[in-house]
């Protein structure tokens, strides 16, 4: 079954396929520990599975679990409709937005007695937010189409409810009130002319969805928008007329987790926990291509392309986030300098330098940058949300730093920003000029802040990765993408040499040559090709011609696990003597202790700036190889 | 879907939603005999069997609903 953005809350992580055997364990281990529900509740859960974690999290209470660092929140639910199958899904996503959530739950039907009685249950528990969940058979609402005075009769009663129930929480009790806007049913009443006809369901929930959001505005309370969340997801999906007869349920039980997000998101932003920085990643999120790579040119982001107009999507939507308040930054494993050339010289990208606080282009991990962001912004982690396409990013965030804020992205960059805005990260319970101003007091200079020691062992995050690395010698079915990698890489490659296809194939069948094509896969991701390497045989000696990789997978270490492969395929062969060359240009600065740092010994600087570097193969030691290897290198020479 | 994978399945949705060791399920078992099985997690639990079968219940077969056996025709008689 394909994921639904929506419905299967498709900005969060999938559950893992154990999901059912970790909450038992969970719950096995007896009290569970507040970081182990908060980190089951991470996962796009479905209903069954929601209601497997509420149940760990009161099984943890009844225990007496201290539940810290969850926030106790004591919310009370009224409704018209069933409720059962609601409070466990809010009690489980409550955890997901940091709260030990207890519920009150009124009797099926008793809203009116409930909120009017000053003694009544609700009242008694002393709730932090009540919860009144009307739909359109919850109030004085019904088609009368074309009877215009029953109609602005029954719009007016409707509203004097929800009036009188706002009068009464104020009257009996601290908490704040959040209503919801109503649905209108599936099915119209006249068929295209509804919107025109008064009394028409169409034009009821219209008027008196308009005038709840008015009513409200202003107050302390909160206003749930139902009504235009069963417009994202289609009125036919959101109705369920059988589960109605059945259960009095008031929608298909295919939206209730994306209900309950809803419910706990404005919750949540309502007590101060949206996120306030967007920090961005760059290439293939912003524009599409490596811009160290692809060059200024070779980036897209131009209107009429259409992959490219996907990422001026990012840019714009980023740009409105910015004008809502919310401060952007940027982290980006990129040349500061070459980086920074999108931002100041291409005439397609919408963001520029002066829109960004903190920009952080350079080669070390993301966590430490983040991290870095945090501190000069002076938000906390949890303030922050972070927007990369890479999935092995996404997840060195979400285990370095799991309060900051990270949305799964799909294959599809069209879909970004639809992602982004779903995952509820920005959700606001009141806007201001002060909020549209807000970005403006972070100083946008675009500055550079210097990195603290990192703060994650990424040893540890490379090794839950399980990298698969595939070593073949070049070969037919690899000669493309092999041509493709040699001719477009800029950064990671120590001489920049270009070879035509047919130089590569010629090289397939040359024993004066060790050639390497190595793909990686991980638990995220088949990454494709990520390196190659050739080495031409000059006696006992490799003389290292080409050494390239791709930049998406720096910084995991890949290039010690390609110099253990080069150091058996040597010894296999009877090589003594390994030596590297490194020619600078202006793109790959990033490699020029590239044979410093794996243990060669310099040689020879030239005038030109070029390096040689050697190492004899019996002193290099074993590296330490994170993933597993799996190779093909028969050494032809 | 052959009776004995149908059985299985809904043993694993079962066991899911009641925790019921395997000797307590069988085509005999109903609602009154399993803790926990009462009218609105009768509908989940028929919600949970249609989405894990792709098959589509209605309002009435569900309320009809006598014993796992039935429910097992029910289902073997749509997929």
């Amino acid at each position: 079954m394909s994921l639904d953005l929506y419905l299967d809350l498709g900005w969060l992580p999938r559950p893992p396929s154990d999901l059912n055997k970790i909450i038992k364990s969970v719950r096995d281990a007896g009290p569970a520990t507040a970081e182990a529900l908060r980190g089951l509740a991470q996962f796009g859960l479905n209903e069954l599975q929601l209601n497997k974690v509420a149940r760990a999290l009161s099984d943890a209470r009844d225990g007496g679990v201290d539940l810290k660092p969850l926030i106790p929140l004591k919310v009370a639910l009224l409704s018209n409709t069933t409720t059962e199958f609601l409070s466990p899904a809010m009690m489980a996503t409550g955890l997901r937005y940091g709260f030990a959530t207890d519920l009150v739950l009124a009797p099926y039907g008793q809203v009116v007695q409930e909120l009017l009685d000053p003694q009544s249950m609700t009242y008694a528990a002393d709730p932090d937010v009540i919860v009144i969940s009307l739909d359109h058979r919850g109030l004085n609402l019904t088609a009368v189409p074309g009877d215009v005075d029953a109609a602005a009769a029954g719009l007016a009663a409707s509203l004097d409810q929800i009036e009188t129930l706002k009068a009464a929480i104020e009257q009996n009790s601290r908490a704040v009130a959040m209503f919801q806007t109503v649905a209108r049913p599936a099915e119209p009443d006249l068929g295209s002319l509804d919107l025109g006809v008064p009394g028409t369901w169409r034009q009821l929930t219209h008027d008196f969805n308009r005038a709840l959001a008015d009513m409200l505005t202003g107050t302390p309370h909160l206003l749930l928008d139902t009504a235009g969340l069963a417009d994202t997801v289609g009125l036919a999906t959101w109705h369920d007329p059988g589960l109605w007869h059945m259960a009095r349920v008031p929608f298909s039980n295919r939206v209730l987790p994306l209900y309950a997000d809803h419910i706990m998101r404005v919750i949540a932003a309502w007590r101060g926990k949206s996120r306030r920085c967007l920090v961005l990643d760059l290439d293939n999120t912003l524009w599409h291509g490596v811009i160290g790579d692809d060059g200024l040119d070779g980036i897209r982001l131009a209107e009429g392309d259409p992959v490219g107009e996907a990422h001026r999507d990012v840019q714009d939507r980023a740009l409105q986030f910015r004008s809502q308040g919310v401060v952007l930054a940027v982290s980006s494993k990129n040349d500061d300098a070459v980086a920074r050339t999108a931002f100041r010289d291409h005439a397609e990208m919408v963001l520029k330098e002066d829109h960004i606080a903190v920009f952080q282009a350079n080669w070390r991990d993301k966590a430490t940058n983040i991290q870095a962001i945090s501190d000069d912004l002076a938000l906390g982690l949890e303030s922050l949300a972070f927007l990369d396409d890479n999935p092995a990013e996404r997840g060195l965030i979400r285990e370095a730093l799991p309060r900051v804020g990270v949305p799964e992205l799909p294959e599809d960059p069209a879909l970004y920003v639809r992602t982004l805005v779903a995952s509820g990260l920005f959700e606001a319970t009141t806007f201001s000029d002060e909020d549209r101003r807000r970005a403006e007091d972070y100083q946008s200079n675009s500055k550079r802040v210097a990195l603290q020691a990192s703060v994650t062992d990424i040893g540890e995050y490379l090794r839950s990765l399980d990298m698969e690395f595939a070593v073949l010698p070049f070969d037919a079915p690899g000669r493309a993408r092999i041509a493709q990698l040699i001719n477009k890489s800029n950064q990671f490659n120590l001489t920049t040499r270009r070879y035509s296809e047919a130089d590569v194939a010629a090289m397939e069948d040359d024993s004066g040559l060790l050639t390497l094509q190595i793909r990686l896969r991980d638990r995220f991701a088949d990454n494709g090709m990520i390196s190659v390497v050739i080495c031409r045989t000059d006696g006992a000696t490799w003389e290292i011609d080409t050494w390239l990789m791709s930049c998406r997978v720096l910084g995991r270490r890949v290039e010690r696990a390609i110099l253990q492969v080069l150091k058996d395929a040597a010894q296999a062969a009877g090589i003594t003597t390994l030596r590297g060359r490194y020619i600078p240009t202006d793109r790959n600065g990033m490699v020029a202790q590239h044979y410093a740092q794996l243990g060669f010994g310099l040689v020879e600087t030239r005038e030109d700036g070029t390096t040689l570097w050697s190492v004899e193969v019996a002193d290099l030691p074993d590296q330490e190889v994170i993933g597993t290897i799996s190779r093909q290198t028969a050494p032809s020479a | 879907m052959d009776d004995t994978q149908v059985s299985e399945t809904l043993y694993e949705i079962f066991n899911d939603f009641f925790e019921l060791d395997r000797s307590e399920f069988g085509p005999d078992l109903t609602a009154d005999q399993v803790d926990g099985w009462d009218s609105l997690n009768h509908i989940r639990l028929m919600l949970n069997i249609q989405q894990n079968f792709g098959v589509k219940f209605s309002s009435g077969e569900i309320s009809d609903l006598k014993n796992v056996g039935q429910l097992a025709s029910l289902i073997a008689a749509k997929t």
